[in-house]
């Protein structure tokens, strides 16, 4: 049946893509420890690069939007336009990291970073059209018949996370990852082995940003439209969210994350009845369920539901309860076994 | 610290009541089997019901609610009865994706939407096109004026056309120094095109032209800049909180004295009225404030019957005041009308057949019965009769590309709160001034 | 010019809630070392908790004293529940601000689940001008000036001059030898969280009043302002950020004035941004808290 279908293939395109921004994520954070609260703009990167690569000029539909670029490209080279800006945000922003504040500082910096983003394109009307945004952005399989399409669709952004799994592989498996992990861990001891501690986040940061990049790109391709109202700073959260659920630095635990977040509480609150008198009060509830997901987790299991697999004797990565943590700790803290009363 | 616990697991209680209702929610979702009986039509309310422009949702549920009861009254169409379906866009382009295809996917006999703002249109149209459910959108987008998608309709004027009135207005008035101020936001905005467009062909000059942040602690210095171009009238949109705001700021910084303000009917609410008359009095709101928006007279059956029932019903009498004055969701209320009366022409109450018949519900033909609700129209169809529906916002045409632009009426606030009609601009005005 | 100076004088107006709202995060940082970003959500509820006040018929700048004073129990009830015990178990500052950040989400959605998404007003509050030096003020402007500049003293001389304030001062310059000198941190860190929460309910309040019209996202809009000024002014100092304030208020205003009052707010937050990557410890260099800002 062509609705429940269809419903199907949006659920599947949007885990798709939700999975691509968490393992971005979970690079970044999990991975390098780079605490960026300004994801979401990575993926609106993204995004606007595929729409003003894809479109053709401004003036082609009337003039009705205004935008920089319209360079009307192929699917494939707007997609790898928005990888590379994504690539390069990312790398901005690990710049920021590599001042040595401390993570809660360089955290508040992201989340302003985020609202001043939103701000700017909302303000400029010539740049990415204003707080409007951009329509009539182009699917790659719009001459196809509907069902053929989305079906196609969905199996484009499995590729996608197909590939996406195997540069993550990368970046938390063999040696690469086992450095990753120490440089986070103790940045020291990495580059006293003659690392480059630098080189080697700035490369996770542009790796985690091109997935946020592709992750925007292949969700605005499918939805035809994107605006700043897409990605105010609390879409964030729930990405951080699945991160934390999932378990930090763990494949499988983020991916489990993103379902968990995405499908079962953002999607699943819409199946709760609706009340006359409060209709919006089930996704309010998403919200205040998510909120406090995030806060059990970090109280009670800061881990996650798969804790990233130690394959050797790591150096302590949580502190213990009633010491302060060592002072560049990417973790979220917390004995995993809390101390009775 | 037992309370500490306590609480915690309260919150993890939450998640996995959610978590069950999801399960449980889940397979009677897929398999589609309709969960009321199939003589029931369910009228999809496409808005936003969260976020920051939560507001919208409470609104545009009123025509839905008022439109249904007074249909359902009626005996229904087809042997069905109508019930509004909210379906929270969110606002969000992204997120109103799931959700609207989720609506669609699970709600029995999805037949009929209105609503579809400006803020999330872009994505949220093509969704309810695919699934052939033909809808009456309350967008302003400019982009829609020259659509083909056959199952949209507007039966309210586009953004551009708005901005040009506020300018005919002002020049009707004689004000040629005009100052414009919009809010940069997507539904303010869009309006300002028009406004500039329409400014230089009435011989005005804008002396000074501003966007400015909504919600901010203080406009003193925007303020301070807008009287020192000396402007003889405000057009100006904003959001009601940040228009108050403002206002109260410029009746400050002048001493008390604030040129007209022309501004979107959307304002003409009681509330704002109760707040802006707090803030600068009564004189100023009754007698220096415009009201500009699509013009429909408040003194035909069928306002009417829209007015009765909207005070009338329980889920809407809190509202009725805030939005019976205004455009859009009249445009909604006429639109559940013309569906439902469509759905009887066609003898189908199948969104792809009865779309068709859109158009003749309204059209002028020989022969035919004006009728100005849909139990009138209902009746005379029994009787054999011809039809033409009109409806609170007047009689309707579509044009090839099913959007609808009437009149413009400037309205301006009583001490009662309510408005009155002081103007009329044409519509062909509107559009030389665009042409 | 005197379009400069008239910037002056609204920078001067605007600067002074910030403050107000900036020295109360700035203080409870200083002693706590959490960046709590629930402070915004707390000022949110502050604006509706006034607004049940004044529909008793409570006067404004009453309500504003009755809220700042429940605000400052939320406050530390808020800490003593989850900062604290989440510090104790030796949570990451990354950590901990994300759970601010999560517990603001869930605050600002049971308000809005509560009193609803629409705009809400206190009414006209003092709206008559004053002139000043050539700039120009409202009876309810210059009413929080005063309530500022009063609130600035009285914490003045609790830090300076009394024994609770030598304690604070220590408990945030060093909280373990604090603790082994005798003084009680852990009453010292509630007293801090409800002074903070105290300024910021007052906050909340004076920007209800200020912007005349608000909804849900009102804490949320002006948090950021404020940590700007807050960090301005070095975290951790109230002096800063009172100064900080100021600095915040002026330059949006003159940006409204004398450039584009879209980019207005923006230029407040790219403030912010400098000074973090630039120089963290604030405009005015820092005795008192310095080490805290630098891993």
């Amino acid at each position: 049946m062509g609705a429940a279908g269809y419903y199907a293939t949006v659920l599947l395109v949007y885990l798709g893509t939700d999975l691509l921004a968490a393992w971005g994520m979970n690079l970044e954070f999990g991975v390098a420890g780079v605490a960026n609260l300004a994801y979401i703009v990575v993926i609106a990167a993204g995004a606007y690069t595929y729409a003003v690569f894809a479109l053709p000029r401004a003036t082609a539909n009337g003039g009705f939007q205004q935008y920089i670029l319209g360079l009307h490209q192929s699917f494939a080279v707007s997609v790898l336009a928005a990888a590379v800006v994504g690539a390069l945000a990312g790398i901005l922003i690990g710049l920021t990291g590599l001042k040595r504040l401390r993570q809660d500082y360089q955290a508040m910096v992201m989340l302003v970073v985020s609202l001043i983003a939103a701000t700017v394109i909302g303000a400029d009307t010539g740049f990415l059209n204003g707080d409007i945004g951009l329509s009539l952005i182009p699917n790659p399989f719009a001459n196809l018949a509907p069902t053929t399409a989305s079906w196609a669709y969905v199996a484009l952004v499995a590729l996608a996370c197909l590939v996406g799994l195997v540069v993550m592989r990368r970046f938390t498996t063999g040696p690469l990852g086992r450095t990753l992990r120490a440089m986070r861990d103790d940045e020291h001891a990495v580059a006293a082995a003659g690392h480059s501690v630098v080189n080697l986040r700035l490369v996770v940061q542009a790796v985690g940003g091109a997935f946020g990049g592709v992750s925007g790109a292949l969700l605005v391709a499918f939805i035809g439209g994107w605006s700043p109202g897409a990605w105010a700073y609390a879409e964030t959260l729930a990405i951080l969210t699945a991160v934390i659920v999932g378990g930090m630095g763990n494949t499988a635990g983020v991916s489990a994350g993103a379902f968990v977040v995405y499908l079962l509480l953002l999607q699943g609150v819409q199946f709760l009845p609706q009340f006359a008198a409060h209709p919006g009060l089930s996704e309010d509830l998403g919200w205040m369920v998510l909120g406090g997901l995030t806060i059990a987790f970090i109280w009670l299991r800061p881990q996650g539901i798969f804790p990233e697999r130690r394959p050797r004797l790591g150096i302590a990565r949580f502190a213990t309860a009633g010491a302060p943590p060592p002072r560049e700790e990417a973790g979220l803290g917390g004995a995993a076994a809390p101390p009775g009363p | 610290m037992s309370t500490i616990r306590r609480r915690v697991t309260l919150a993890l209680a939450g998640v996995g009541v959610v978590a069950a209702t999801v399960i449980a929610a889940g397979p009677a979702a897929a398999r589609l089997v309709p969960a009321a009986s199939s003589s029931t039509i369910s009228v999809g309310v496409v808005a936003p019901f969260t976020g920051p422009a939560a507001e919208f949702g409470q609104l545009l549920s009123v025509p839905c609610y008022v439109g249904t009861a007074l249909i359902n009254r009626a005996g229904g169409v087809l042997g069905s009865t109508l019930k509004c379906v909210p379906v929270d866009d969110t606002g969000d382009p992204a997120d109103a994706v799931p959700n609207v295809t989720k609506a669609i996917a699970t709600t029995s006999n999805f037949q009929m939407a209105i609503g579809l703002e400006t803020n999330t249109a872009a994505t949220t149209i093509p969704l309810l096109s695919r699934a052939k459910i033909p809808f009456f959108t309350t967008n302003g987008l400019v982009s829609y004026n020259h659509t083909t998608d056959p199952y949209f309709w507007r039966a309210t004027p586009a953004d551009n056309a708005n901005g040009a009135a506020f300018v005919a207005f002002a020049a009707h008035r004689g004000w040629r120094r005009i100052a414009v101020i919009f809010e940069n936001t997507a539904s303010n905005e869009a309006n300002l095109p028009g406004v500039m467009a329409a400014i230089p062909k009435e011989n005005a000059r804008a002396v000074i032209n501003l966007s400015i942040p909504g919600d901010s602690s203080s406009y003193s210095s925007v303020v301070e800049r807008v009287l020192a171009a000396h402007p003889q009238v405000l057009i100006f949109s904003a959001d009601p909180q940040t228009t108050a705001t403002f206002l109260s700021e410029y009746q400050q910084l002048n001493h008390n004295s604030v040129p007209p303000m022309i501004t979107a009917t959307e304002s003409l609410t009681p509330d704002f009225y109760d707040t802006v008359s707090k803030v600068i009095g009564t004189s100023y709101i009754t007698h220096h404030l415009y009201l500009v928006g699509a013009y429909f007279s408040t003194r035909s059956v069928a306002y009417k019957v829209y007015a009765k029932e909207a005070y009338a019903n329980p889920l809407t009498h809190k509202l009725a005041s805030t939005i019976l004055a205004v455009g859009p969701p009249a445009s909604a209320y006429d639109g559940l009308n013309i569906m439902a009366l469509a759905m009887l022409m066609a003898h189908s109450t199948k969104g792809s057949v009865y779309d068709r018949y859109i158009t003749q519900v309204v059209s002028k033909k020989p022969g035919a019965v004006v009728v100005q609700s849909f139990a009138a129209g209902k009746r005379a169809l029994a009787a054999g009769r011809k039809i033409q529906y009109e409806g609170v916002v007047g009689a309707i045409t579509f044009n090839r590309y099913h959007n609808f632009a009437g009149s413009f009426a400037v309205n301006v606030f009583r001490p009662s709160k309510a408005g009155v009609l002081v103007y009329v601009i044409p519509g062909a005005e509107v559009s030389r001034l665009l042409g | 010019m005197s379009l400069f100076v008239d910037a002056v004088g609204f920078g001067i107006a605007s600067g002074a809630v910030i403050a107000l709202g900036a020295v109360g995060f700035t203080v409870q940082f200083g002693i706590s070392n959490v960046l709590n970003i629930t402070y915004g959500a707390l000022m949110t509820l502050a604006a509706y908790l006034g607004l049940v006040l004044v529909g008793w018929h409570l006067s404004v700048w009453l309500a504003l004293v009755v809220v700042a004073v429940v605000i400052g129990g939320i406050s530390v009830a808020f800490n003593r529940a989850l900062v604290s015990p989440l510090v104790q178990r030796g949570a990451s500052p990354f950590g901990l601000i994300v759970v601010t950040v999560a517990a603001g989400i869930v605050l600002q959605y049971v308000v809005t689940a509560i009193a609803g998404p629409q705009a809400q007003t206190y009414g006209e509050q003092g709206n008559s001008s004053i002139g000043v030096l050539g700039m120009t003020f409202s009876v309810a402007q210059v009413t929080i000036i005063a309530i500022t500049v009063v609130v600035m003293l009285a914490l003045h001389l609790l830090l300076t001059r009394t024994q609770l304030g030598r304690a604070m001062r220590a408990t945030a310059s060093n909280r373990t030898l604090a603790r082994s000198c005798g003084i009680a941190t852990d009453r010292v860190s509630d007293l801090a969280w409800l002074l903070s929460g105290m300024l910021c309910g007052a906050a909340g309040v004076a920007l209800a009043i200020t912007v005349v019209s608000f909804d849900f996202t009102l804490g949320a809009t002006f948090l950021i302002p404020m940590i700007a000024a807050a960090v301005l002014g070095g975290v951790g100092q109230p002096y800063g950020a009172m100064l900080g304030g100021l600095v915040v208020g002026l330059v949006t205003q003159i940006t409204g004035a004398l450039w584009d009052p879209s980019y207005q707010d923006v230029v407040a937050l790219g403030v912010l941004i400098v000074m973090l990557l630039v120089r963290p410890r604030g405009l005015f260099g820092a005795a008192w808290s310095a080490r805290r800002l630098l891993a």
